[in-house]
């Protein structure tokens, strides 16, 4: 059964492949559905657990989104997921304490999950070249497994913002596309893990020991923050060429700083490089 | 080939913003005095069973930070460091640095004293019989195992506290003709206190306060969380039977809020010796030189108010095996807990 399902898939994708690079000339197909996967870079230091820098690659990284691009209008639906393995440089080992075996520290992982809701209005247009302006609904998780030689720790951020975003496209003569675009929280409810890591609330909250409830009492138990607070800035740089009619590759630059003042300072830069698939329809 | 050689060129460029970004703090993982400096900083603002540990933090401070200086190496820094922090003499305090054993502060746990006096093969072979079953794991000291003594008593040893604990109500549900129950938390290493809260509410008929705890939550001494009160719920019909809960000095940790939890309940006693006295949460973290460490961020106090950090839970029943008892194949706690099962 699995076999068949997995030969069935593979012909069907096979057929809408075909399908895609097929004589269809239709203008006007405004939506789109996007695969992503990049190269993902991170650097991070996180007061709360350390005070090292921890850097690595998030090998295991995809993103799906649903874009609607129109003449007056962008939606675009994301939800995207990295697994990073981090280090902070140095690969530790040490003897273990009951018999002296000698132990290697293991190196951390870092997942992030996104969701984000996209819509902006055009609001200047000049030959090939135009501006949107609108907002980000930018909801992300990071769940932090640190290994520190003999010890693990868990830790945490969400940041669920409303962000004001802005676009800046160009339409090139091949019907190609550059764009730019750029967004920053003014207020975010911001998650994290508590000042001392492991406190009787934070104990409590994952005391059902199960993932999904876990996860929303310790998202709902943030705090509105202001830009002075919370900055994650996040500024894209697109290139995207059709192949077909209806394909499209793109290849995204994405630079995301992010700053965490409270309950102790946390920075970190992602530097992503994705490659796009697009079906347009 | 033109690729791969544009994607070296982004993962190399992207090094380069780690300066820009965090900038290196003046060498300082080579400092040995800022790496103290640091370590005792870090105490000073997070660990909080001082006043019960009798400890004077600021005079350590004076006594091994003049023992350093800028050309001390890392021998020199390893040194103070673990002789200052031996003076705290506390379970959850560890230091972890490279090709190094793990160092613990506490006494018993360094040196190791009386560690062989609990013997999980003797207990398995002798009194189970070879009848058990084990947790999953890697460690053997870490895997929990349960049977049946005489056919009539359950027994588990909980290595540590975690999703094995819900073996309680399993075996209460397949042995409800038990004459008893022996939980032995000996060596238990602990691990996440609610797990057992959860099972403990199968043996309970009634909601019970157990331990209240508060965590620090800012850098001066007094910046402590609320008291946050923690509970046992009632689930199915309790266990009227005794139930004897075995100690010892390496019981530590989450293991201890489980006798915690355990002792208030009315057909619990405890056999043993004392605790380890460790029984605050613990954070990790790590220094700019990366070396990692542990710091206890809690107080705690049982559900009579009492405080056992640093002196550990006392046992009703005060009985220890000996070196020759074991040789002996004989261990006279478990015989004990089974004598006094046995007596109602």
């Amino acid at each position: 059964m699995k076999r068949f399902t997995f030969k069935t898939l593979l012909l069907g994708g096979f057929c809408f492949f075909c399908l895609a690079l097929g004589n269809n000339f239709a203008q006007d197909r405004p939506n789109a559905l996007r695969l992503s996967y990049g190269l993902q870079h991170q650097l991070r230091q996180d007061q709360l657990f350390s005070p090292l820098v921890y850097k690595g690659l998030a090998i295991p990284n995809l993103a799906l989104a649903y874009q609607r691009f129109n003449e007056s209008s962008i939606h675009q639906a994301e939800i995207g997921f990295s697994l990073y393995n981090m280090r902070n440089g140095k690969e530790f080992e040490y003897l273990d304490w009951l018999n002296l075996t000698p132990k290697k520290g293991l190196s951390s992982s870092f997942i992030d999950i996104k969701l984000n809701y996209t819509f902006l209005k055009k609001i200047f247009t000049a030959n090939d070249f135009s501006i949107y302006l609108g907002a980000k609904s930018s909801n992300e998780i990071e769940a932090f497994f640190y290994e520190f030689g003999r010890f693990s720790t868990f830790g945490y951020t969400g940041i669920f913002s409303l962000n004001p975003a802005i676009q800046f496209n160009y339409q090139m003569p091949n019907d190609d596309r550059l764009f730019l675009a750029l967004d920053v929280p003014v207020v975010a409810w911001v998650a994290r893990s508590p000042y001392a890591v492991n406190d009787d609330d934070f104990i409590e909250r994952q005391s059902s020991h199960k993932t999904l409830p876990t996860l929303a009492r310790l998202m709902a138990d943030g705090k509105l923050q202001t830009l002075n607070q919370v900055k994650n800035i996040r500024l894209q740089a697109a290139y995207q060429r059709f192949i077909s009619e209806r394909l499209s590759l793109e290849a995204l630059y994405e630079f995301n700083y992010q700053y965490l003042k409270q309950p102790r300072p946390s920075e970190s830069i992602k530097n992503n490089l994705f490659l796009t698939l697009s079906f347009h329809f | 080939m033109k690729n791969l050689i544009i994607s070296l060129v982004f993962i190399f460029s992207l090094s380069a913003c780690e300066p820009m970004f965090f900038p290196p703090k003046n060498q300082r993982e080579k400092d040995a005095k800022a790496i103290f400096d640091e370590l005792w900083q870090e105490f000073n603002v997070f660990y909080a069973p001082f006043e019960e540990r009798e400890i004077n933090w600021s005079n350590l401070y004076q006594q091994y930070q003049a023992q350093l200086n800028e050309n001390s190496n890392e021998e020199a820094l390893y040194s103070v460091l673990t002789a200052m922090l031996a003076k705290l003499d506390d379970g959850h305090v560890q230091l972890n640095a490279p090709r190094r054993e793990v160092f613990y502060a506490n006494r018993i746990y360094r040196e190791k004293i009386d560690y062989n006096l609990f013997n999980r093969n003797l207990i398995q072979s002798k009194y189970l019989k070879n009848q058990f079953e084990e947790s999953a794991g890697t460690e053997a000291i870490e895997k929990s195992f349960k049977g049946l003594i005489d056919n009539e008593i359950v027994y588990i040893h909980f290595a540590k506290v975690a999703d094995e604990w819900q073996w309680i109500a399993e075996l209460k549900a397949q042995h409800p003709q038990a004459k008893g129950l022996v939980l032995d938390l000996r060596h238990n290493v602990g691990g996440d206190f609610t797990y057992a809260l959860a099972a403990i509410a199968h043996l309970n008929t009634q909601k019970r306060f157990v331990f209240k705890s508060r965590t620090k939550n800012g850098p001066n001494q007094n910046d402590f969380t609320d008291w946050y009160n923690w509970y046992v719920e009632s689930k199915g019909n309790g266990f009227e039977r005794p139930i004897i809960v075995l100690i010892d000095r390496f019981t530590i940790s989450a293991g201890e809020r489980a006798v915690m939890a355990l002792k208030t309940l009315p057909n619990v006693k405890l056999i043993g010796v004392s605790t380890n006295g460790a029984i605050s949460t613990m954070m990790p973290r790590q220094l700019s030189n990366g070396w990692n460490y542990s710091i206890p961020t809690q107080d705690v106090l049982d559900a009579e108010g009492n405080v056992w950090e640093g002196k550990g839970i006392p046992p009703q029943i005060v009985l220890q095996n000996t070196l020759t008892d074991i040789e002996q194949n004989k261990d006279l706690v478990l015989e004990k807990a089974i004598a006094e099962i046995q007596k109602n």
